[in-house]
């Protein structure tokens, strides 16, 4: 993994911004409205300026001030989970959102964020204990508190997002594999158990996932669309403004969660690859990163933000794909949503100055 | 390259990225396999014949006309307007012109032009001035789709006869409702591209076939004669306050309606607003019991049968006449009377003793010849068949009461119908309405034949007209009907409605008079019944034997019997061109 530095920096940056762009051309046409400045497009270009800004400003700050605001930023987040319980706003029946001056922000989106970064704090302190159960209680814990604040609201999307960035952070630090495989078996094993505790509407969704013929016109509907969506699109796609599951209205949620469908109808299996290889690219480089960085702190963060990405773009192309249940994540940088975007340029901010500080340890 | 304590994590990273690779390739894969080996293409195909739907293009509905071709029942094409919320330019500035053209709401408009979808309906069906002002000054996203709305130029005058539609333009009373498989047409069809909403895409219409209208259909019925017959109801209903009042005028020699109007009437346009009392059509529908008229049924069979002659003489026991238990009653006390002096001075008791001198089968079959019991057959809808008792389920009672027209009930149209046998020379004719249908094509799809068959005797008809021309007398019930210039032959009648408890009422009646002018030439035939008229009295002679005269003045002036008729219908027609 031999990469330049100024290319690297403007590699990691110039991708999200592209997948940004993207992002906002793709909105615009699935939420098509009478003026640009009134598109939900518009507001994504916005948050994206400002993403872009942040990251920068990110980039600047000093890595021992990072390491030090973790722990800050960690504790904070989990008192904005606990206030989103108390005084949260209630849309769809989710209690995710806070409105602060005006301005609704959504914590459980940061918590991604301030976990990994707790997480990587307290491996890189606790680094040589790693083997022991004590690491991997703790680091359960910092996962777990943040992670059963979330699932009380609910978002369960957003929770399962944590799972498999504890375990891939767990598994590169070295922890105790039978620590590591048995908390897995268990979990396995836990699952009927858990199948009780879900809502029917997650119910529903799984149901739908297995057999997704079995309600075309309602749970079923949305997977079906989807796939019809992206079907029809073909080798080269229907062209912008041009696919027909998207302007008449047949595909839901066509802006946020689906926006990979509309991609893939109006502009085709060639589009969808090229983003989807845009995406390999930035993860690539997010790996590449932990692979320069000389601490483990470094090290770790990135790999946990890179794995994060990657299932969120995984889980979200598999659900409009029909491989894997609805489950409202969005995906990175497409997506139309502000909390969402803006998360996602901190964790290139932060990608930025990892690099920037590699040699340090 | 130097050692490292943190390389292990190096390769870990290297393994996950080929995880990841790996992972992503199933993407891909499944990718292709959705897009470019169309695995789900089958379902595609649903989905888009789904979205294409066919749809009925609706014909134009056929003319009714009178029986001079004018027009009573139309159908023209209006604009009704939409908007395409996204295309509409300063929705609010946009709302409030058209809330001020069309005095719709305000807010009304403006929710429709922001609605969340690619048409959204305005108003329907437009006046032709707020049309044409929307037109010229062409807001953006408005626009305009033509139908059809069907159009009463003669509004209640007609209400009856030809019933009304629904805003689908669907027959559902009247001439509309019978004649529905003709004056509906063949609906054409386009196929149209919908979107999740059912909305349907303009750009994606094809017209299939074009549809085809309905046929046109010419009525028996005279628009004069019938505005005739409707204004003197009106008046009727204002000077004796009845719950209804029926008239039916019907040309002699061929039975032919030529006005048929019933009381209380509603406004074709918005037959909603009325009582359903009101949107019945009396004349069809309304069963009741004849009285004194019916004598002419009993007489006349007396008379074909040869048991009596109109100068026999019957002792009319001084007005009380004792049978099976009741008491018969006249209005007056009579001691002998001519069977013509009998119909004249319309005596129950004398009635009855004629009745007697026929066998009961022969009555009854009498009574059934004369086309009481069962249903005329005119093309109306709803009409009734009255209720006649064949002999072996009498009483002793009656064939007495048969002969003054009790135990039995009729329609109008069956009274007016049987009576016209004297008027026709005998012949008993089955009323029609329809003249001819012809098709958009000009087609004749139907042509009304005259339908007859003798069930009396010339002479018994001379007798007939006789007696009836003595009721129209200083002598008879009836001196009201009487006219100037013109001999009328008729009968009055005055009958008792049932109570609820199924008594004879004393105040509630049914007051007709039917009859038939030139006596000697008869040209027109005319009944006219009141319903429970409830001030300025209550006999046939009273309430019904005056309009019946104004009606017959106006209308013989209108056809001019004695001169060449033919000359005056041919001068009304051309100067009504000319106007």
């Amino acid at each position: 993994m031999k990469v330049q530095k100024k290319e690297f920096l403007f590699g990691i940056f110039l991708t999200a911004i592209i997948l940004s762009i993207i992002g906002c051309i793709v909105i615009y046409s699935a939420k098509s409205s009478e003026s640009f400045i009134r598109s939900y497009a518009f507001k994504q270009c916005i948050v994206m300026f400002l993403g872009i800004f942040v990251s920068v400003f990110i980039f600047f700050l000093s890595y021992r001030f990072i390491s030090f605001f973790t722990w800050i930023a960690y504790i904070g987040n989990v008192m904005l989970l606990i206030a989103v319980l108390m005084m949260g706003v209630v849309r769809m029946g989710a209690q995710r959102w806070l409105v602060i001056g005006g301005f609704t922000i959504q914590p459980s989106e940061l918590c991604k964020i301030t976990v990994i970064l707790a997480l990587a704090k307290y491996f890189s302190w606790d680094f040589d204990n790693r083997k022991s159960i004590r690491y991997f209680i703790f680091s359960f814990l910092i996962a777990g508190v943040p992670m059963l604040l979330i699932l009380k609201q609910p978002d369960l999307g957003t929770a399962m997002i944590i799972i498999p960035v504890l375990f891939s952070m767990l598994f590169f630090i070295g922890a105790n594999y039978y620590y590591l495989f048995g908390t897995i078996g268990l979990g396995l094993l836990s699952a009927p158990l858990l199948w009780s505790r879900l809502a029917d509407y997650q119910k529903s969704r799984l149901l739908t996932f297995i057999n997704p013929n079995a309600d075309p016109t309602g749970t079923g509907y949305t997977l079906l669309q989807s796939k019809v969506a992206i079907g029809s699109g073909g080798l080269y796609g229907k062209g912008w403004f041009h696919g027909t599951q998207t302007q008449l209205g047949f595909l839901p949620e066509k802006h946020t969660d689906f926006i990979f469908s509309v991609l893939g109808e109006e502009w085709g299996f060639i589009g969808a690859l090229v983003v989807m290889f845009i995406y390999l690219v930035l993860i690539y480089y997010c790996l590449a990163v932990a692979d320069h960085s000389k601490n483990v702190f470094g090290k770790v963060a990135s790999v946990g933000l890179a794995v994060m990405l990657f299932t969120h773009i995984f889980i979200n192309i598999a659900m409009t794909l029909g491989l894997m249940p609805i489950t409202g994540l969005p995906l990175p940088f497409l997506s139309y949503g502000g909390s969402s975007l803006m998360t996602n340029f901190i964790v290139i901010g932060l990608l930025l100055n990892t690099y920037k500080q590699r040699h340090w340890f | 390259m130097k050692k490292h304590k943190y390389d292990f994590i190096d390769i870990r990273i290297f393994v996950v990225l080929i995880a990841f690779g790996l992972l992503y390739s199933f993407l891909g894969y499944r990718l292709y396999d959705l897009q470019v080996n169309k695995k789900y293409f089958s379902k595609i195909n649903i989905s888009r014949g789904k979205r294409i739907v066919k749809k009925d293009l609706n014909p134009q509905r056929g003319m009714i006309l009178d029986t001079n071709g004018n027009i009573l029942a139309l159908t023209r094409k209006v604009k009704s307007m939409y908007c395409v919320p996204g295309q509409v330019e300063n929705k609010e500035e946009t709302a409030r012109k058209l809330s001020s053209i069309t005095g719709l709401e305000y807010d009304h408009l403006f929710s429709r032009m922001t609605k969340k979808s690619y048409f959204s309906w305005l108003k329907r069906k437009l006046e032709d001035e707020e049309y044409q002002y929307i037109e010229k000054h062409k807001f953006p996203g408005i626009g305009f789709r033509e139908e059809y709305q069907r159009f009463y130029p003669k509004g209640e005058v007609f209400c009856h006869i030809l019933g009304f539609v629904n805003i689908d333009n669907k027959g559902l009373e009247g001439m509309e409702r019978y004649m529905e498989k003709h004056l509906k047409g063949i609906a054409g069809t386009k196929k149209c591209e919908i979107d999740a909403q059912g909305n349907e895409i303009l750009s994606y219409t094809i017209v299939e076939n074009e549809p085809f209208p309905g046929d046109q259909i010419t009525l028996t019925i005279d628009e004069v004669i019938q505005e005739i017959v409707n204004e003197e109801l009106d008046k009727v209903i204002e000077k004796h306050n009845p719950v209804g009042a029926v008239a039916i005028v019907m040309e002699s020699n061929t039975g032919n309606i030529l006005a048929m109007c019933s009381k209380p009437s509603f406004a074709p346009k918005s037959p909603g607003k009325f009582k359903p009392a009101a949107r019945r059509n009396r004349a069809i529908t309304d069963m009741y019991e004849p009285g004194s008229v019916f004598k002419i049924i009993t007489t006349a069979a007396a008379l074909n049968e040869k048991v009596v002659d109109i100068n026999d003489v019957f002792f009319c026991e001084q007005g009380a006449y004792r049978i099976a238990r009741h008491t018969l009653h006249d209005s007056h006390p009579y001691g002998d009377l001519t069977v013509k002096e009998i119909i004249s001075k319309s005596s129950n008791i004398g009635a009855a003793k004629i009745a007697d001198m026929v066998e009961d089968d022969i009555f009854y079959k009498y009574i059934r010849h004369f086309g009481f019991g069962s249903r005329t057959g005119i093309r109306l809808p709803g009409e009734a068949n009255g209720l006649v008792h064949s002999p072996s389920k009498w009483s002793r009672l009656s064939k007495p009461s048969l002969a003054m027209g009790h135990e039995i009930l009729v329609t109008t149209l069956q009274m007016i119908t049987a009576v016209n046998v004297i008027a026709s020379g005998g012949y008993y004719l089955e009323p029609g309405i329809i003249k001819n249908i012809k098709s958009d094509e000009g087609k004749v799809l139907y042509k009304r034949e005259k339908r007859e068959k003798r069930i009396l005797s010339k002479q018994t008809v001379f007798m007939m007209r006789e007696a009836l021309k003595e009721v129209v007398s200083e002598n008879g019930t009836a001196i009201r009907a009487k006219l100037e210039k013109y001999l009328v032959a008729g009968k009055t009648g005055t009958a008792q409605k049932l109570n609820e408890n199924g008594r004879y009422s004393h105040s509630k009646f049914v007051g007709s008079f039917v009859g038939f002018v030139p006596a000697d030439d008869p040209q027109i035939t005319i009944l006219v019944v009141v319903d429970e008229p409830r001030k300025n009295g209550y006999y046939g002679g009273t309430v019904a034997a005056p309009a019946f005269s104004v009606i017959a003045d106006k209308i013989l002036k209108y056809l001019h019997v004695f001169k060449d008729r033919n000359i005056y219908v041919e001068a009304v027609k051309s100067s009504k061109k000319g106007s």
